[in-house]
């Protein structure tokens, strides 16, 4: 169904109705039309899971088998199991099955778009037709691990704990995003209403409150002070977390979950196993149950394991890119920026950096729903097709910019990150006649050289926990975004970034997503490589577990429906 | 016993040497432990330059120097190192939780690459020239020329290759689970016993030739004693001094060489603690093992010394 259908659809339902339920699937149903998938149950603006009970999923229709322990490996043990100042699947892995939120991403839908927000906490939810009051209504069963039970003053408590962090939070990574709220009302124990500071559409709220980072804290914990770095004390289906650090961290079975049958499994074994090989030879050992895998170790893995597993790939919310410094000569100068931009050859370096596994695509993610098509990327001045005059056409530009035959450039790049990134770079620059030098520093390093200012070229990856407008642009590509580090924005990209983001209507929106699209990509202050791919394995008796498009298990770490046919 | 003393007492100035080395070190290394925690494991956070400096002053790191020195050294002094700056669990206890398998570990590879070297050392010795002392030359050469992490990463890919299987994972306690702890722990020490048996098998072998060349040695052959009894009696006693020494810096260096080992096969020890604390720059952690391990260090080697004088009566450790 078009977009134009949807909206036809909405007209003949109360404007209130539409904007029911975010994710009504009507909102997801908006963001289906905006990925291109449709759905004629959606188009009668229902809600799917707005009636569902509380934590039932897609997944919820299976009948699993109780029983087993869930074998995974992590590379790091988590330095924090606090969520809520976090943004690194070490914390997020160990810490989400204790833990639930108000909403959450299904976990059986892959893309973790707004289409597939389905009800946690919540039961159900309201939204505003001026888009400003969120009002869900929350389950009356649910109980923190240690007996404390659940009401909407822990949704208060929680929700502004992230936004206005206290002092011993040493990083609130979602306080930003969070400003919207302007206030959290609580009328009553199981009813809680988020008055936002300006129109939000729930496009970008519900995702925002689906991310596995929105974790429901009980009030008297946070008021006590808790010690949410070392301990967990959540509503969700695991508890009792131990980590044997260097070695191995357990989580046991939530008897008394508030979703009845679950979780079916006994509990969680999260074994650290820095080493790939080890990491590998386990899973084809069968003492993992999920692995991941990278380009050049998922053609072994799939020869060795063959039909013993289920094999996922996924578009990834991760691109590298190439950045330049344009608080300095040379720049400053378009003309380079564009040489450079077209000396990259971004076919090759989805072949070569990442052997096939990667996507062309502009700032939002390729395939995403908010992402601007190919074609029209490909007109972009600096994201044409390479052809055979490119490198003559760009060693012109940089002829008229002043910049010489030889120009030596030193390279920013993130020990073991970026090093292939950045040695494709050297080489692609090379043809222009540009000499990379080669500045390969640890990640400590380079965020600091980063931060002042001091580089003239970075390779990075850019990494985003939502595929949502306001939290990419927000982060990485606005004046003041902490991730931009060129500083280069323009007056009319601002504008368009405040007009989509009070913007309701999902195809008008989506429309001005678009323009703020094409009119950041030509500035070039980042050159975007690829989006990278994802892939996971799962050996077969692992039941209702995908892998979903935001990796690192950031929206999907809770294990709830999962279970194992051993 | 007076030199044994005087030993001790010379260790003083070397380990405050090595303290003020380790601490400037850390310092001067680009990068900063803040900065590291605000980015996390994955890197994806995007510090700022205020949250790095806040988090710099809730560490303690925005102190002048000379009190961080001298506050860490007092509390290494009185065994309370502080806590780790990442995970903010106290130092020692983390370190005392790791040192038994460590320690394990390396006793089981200087286990291993003793009984293996010093035999195989004999018997290249004895029958030199022979088809016997080429292969044990092959199995040194071999030995010396592959890094121990790789032969380690062999082991676990031909055990899952032939035999679908590898040790348990998750770490067990040689007390709480004898066999799981075995079959965690022989082949990390099969492959870090190797490498040493490659070099301690090579040192005896020239050891021992050089001693068979010795009269004393003729002197024995000539009263007409068995060529065993020559070897083991006479030649291999005197041979042994540069043997120990070697097995005692071994042993001295049992955590570096399982620095690597302890990551290939999943191993909780002081070895990986001490990488994740160099890659977080967790100064107090680095510093506190460091310290440890050059006191540990000092202590073997001033062991080994006074085993020279048990082995060979001539030498007077005064």
């Amino acid at each position: 169904m078009s977009e134009g259908n949807y909206w036809a659809g909405g007209n003949r339902v109360s404007r209130r109705a539409v904007l029911r339920g975010a994710a009504w699937g009507g909102v997801g149903l908006a963001a289906s039309a905006l990925i291109g998938c449709s759905s004629k149950t959606d188009s009668k603006g229902a809600a799917p899971g707005a009636n569902a009970p509380s934590g039932t999923t897609a997944a919820a229709a299976v009948q699993g088998k109780s029983g087993g322990r869930l074998a995974r490996a992590i590379s790091n043990d988590p330095d924090t199991l606090d969520l809520h100042s976090s943004e690194t699947s070490a914390t997020m892995t160990p810490a989400a099955p204790l833990y639930n939120n108000l909403v959450q991403f299904d976990p059986m839908k892959v893309g973790d778009t707004p289409a597939d927000i389905i009800p946690d906490l919540a039961t159900s939810w309201e939204v505003a037709p001026d888009g400003m009051t969120y009002t869900f209504k929350l389950v009356q069963n649910a109980k923190f691990h240690d007996g404390t039970p659940f009401t909407s003053a822990d949704v208060k408590a929680s929700i502004e704990r992230q936004q206005k962090p206290p002092d011993d939070l040493k990083i609130a990574p979602r306080s930003g995003m969070l400003q919207v709220i302007k206030s959290v009302e609580t009328p009553d124990p199981y009813t809680v209403r988020l008055l936002t500071k300006q129109p939000a559409s729930p496009l970008s709220m519900l995702p925002m409150m689906g991310q596995g980072w929105m974790a429901i804290y009980s009030k008297k914990d946070i008021e006590a002070k808790f010690d949410y770095k070392a301990k967990g004390n959540g509503t969700g289906p695991f508890r009792e977390i131990k980590i044997n650090r260097g070695s191995n961290t357990t989580l046991q079975k939530n008897k008394e979950y508030h979703v009845k049958g679950r979780p079916f499994l006994d509990g969680l074994d999260l074994f650290n196993m820095p080493q790939e090989s080890a990491r590998d030879a386990a899973l084809q050992a069968g003492q993992l149950h999920i692995g991941s895998a990278n380009p050049a170790t998922l053609g072994p893995l799939k020869s060795a394991l063959g039909d013993k597993a289920n094999y996922f790939e996924r578009p990834d919310l991760v691109f590298d890119m190439l950045s330049f410094n344009t608080t300095k000569a040379p720049w400053k100068d378009e003309r380079v920026r564009l040489a450079f931009a077209r000396a990259i050859n971004r076919d090759d370096a989805i072949k070569v950096v990442m052997k096939g596994a990667g996507i062309a695509g502009g700032y939002m993610r390729s395939g995403g729903g908010w992402d601007v098509p190919l074609a029209d990327i490909r007109k972009v001045p600096g994201y044409e097709p390479f052809g055979a005059n490119t490198i003559a056409d760009s060693k012109k530009l940089l002829m008229a910019a002043g910049v010489p035959e030889g120009f030596k450039v030193p390279l920013l790049i993130r020990q073991t990150v970026s090093e292939n990134q950045g040695l494709f770079a050297a080489d692609q620059l090379a043809k222009i006649g540009v000499t990379v030098t080669q500045d390969v520093q640890q990640s400590a390093v380079a965020y600091q050289r980063l931060n002042k200012g001091e580089f003239d070229l970075v390779v990075f990856g850019l990494t985003t926990a939502l595929d949502d407008p306001d939290a990419v642009y927000s982060q990485y590509h606005l004046q003041d975004a902490p991730g931009n580090y060129t500083k280069l924005s323009t007056p009319q990209l601002e504008e368009l970034f405040k007009k989509q983001t009070v913007e309701l209507d999902p195809a008008k929106r989506k429309d001005l997503v678009r323009q703020m699209e094409l009119t950041a990509l030509p500035l070039l202050a980042k050159v975007v490589f690829y989006w990278k791919v994802s892939n996971a394995i799962a050996h077969k008796s692992v039941k209702s577990w995908t892998l979903h498009a935001r990796t690192g298990d950031y929206n999907n770490s809770r294990f709830q429906d999962v279970w194992l046919d051993a | 016993m007076r030199y044994v003393g005087r030993r001790l007492l010379y260790l003083i100035p070397t380990l405050l040497l090595v303290s003020i080395i380790i601490f400037w070190l850390m310092r001067v290394l680009p990068g900063d432990v803040a900065t590291l925690i605000l980015i996390g494991p994955d890197g994806n956070n995007i510090p700022t330059a205020e949250q790095i400096a806040k988090l710099n002053k809730e560490l303690g790191l925005d102190r002048p120097l000379l009190v961080q020195y001298a506050d860490w050294l007092f509390g290494v002094l009185t065994l309370d190192a502080g806590d780790s700056l990442w995970t903010g669990e106290p130092v020692f206890t983390e370190l005392f939780r790791r040192l038994p398998l460590t320690l394990e570990l390396g006793l089981m590879s200087t286990a291993i690459s003793t009984a293996l070297a010093i035999p195989i050392g004999i018997l290249a010795a004895v029958k030199r020239g022979t088809m016997a002392d080429y292969t044990v030359r092959t199995f040194a050469v071999v030995g010396l020329s592959m890094p121990s992490f790789w032969a380690g990463i062999l082991i676990i890919l031909m055990l899952v290759k032939y035999f679908g299987w590898i040790p348990p994972l998750g770490y067990k306690g040689p007390l709480e689970s004898p066999s799981a702890n075995f079959q965690q722990l022989i082949w990390p020490a099969l492959a870090l016993g190797y490498s040493n048996a490659a070099l301690v098998s090579r040192l005896v072998r020239s050891s021992l030739l050089e001693v068979m060349r010795e009269d004393y040695v003729r002197t024995a052959r000539s009263k007409g004693l068995k060529e065993s009894a020559v070897v083991m009696r006479h030649a291999l006693k005197n041979s042994m001094l540069p043997v120990i020494t070697v097995i005692g810096l071994g042993i001295a260096g049992i955590v570096g060489g399982t620095v690597v080992m302890e990551t290939v096969f999943s191993l909780p020890g002081v070895g990986r603690f001490m990488v994740d604390a160099i890659n977080h720059r967790d100064y107090p952690v680095v510093q506190t093992l460091t310290f440890v391990f050059a006191i540990i260090y000092a202590l073997t080697n001033l062991a080994v010394d006074i085993s020279y004088g048990f082995l060979d009566p001539r030498i007077r450790l005064e």
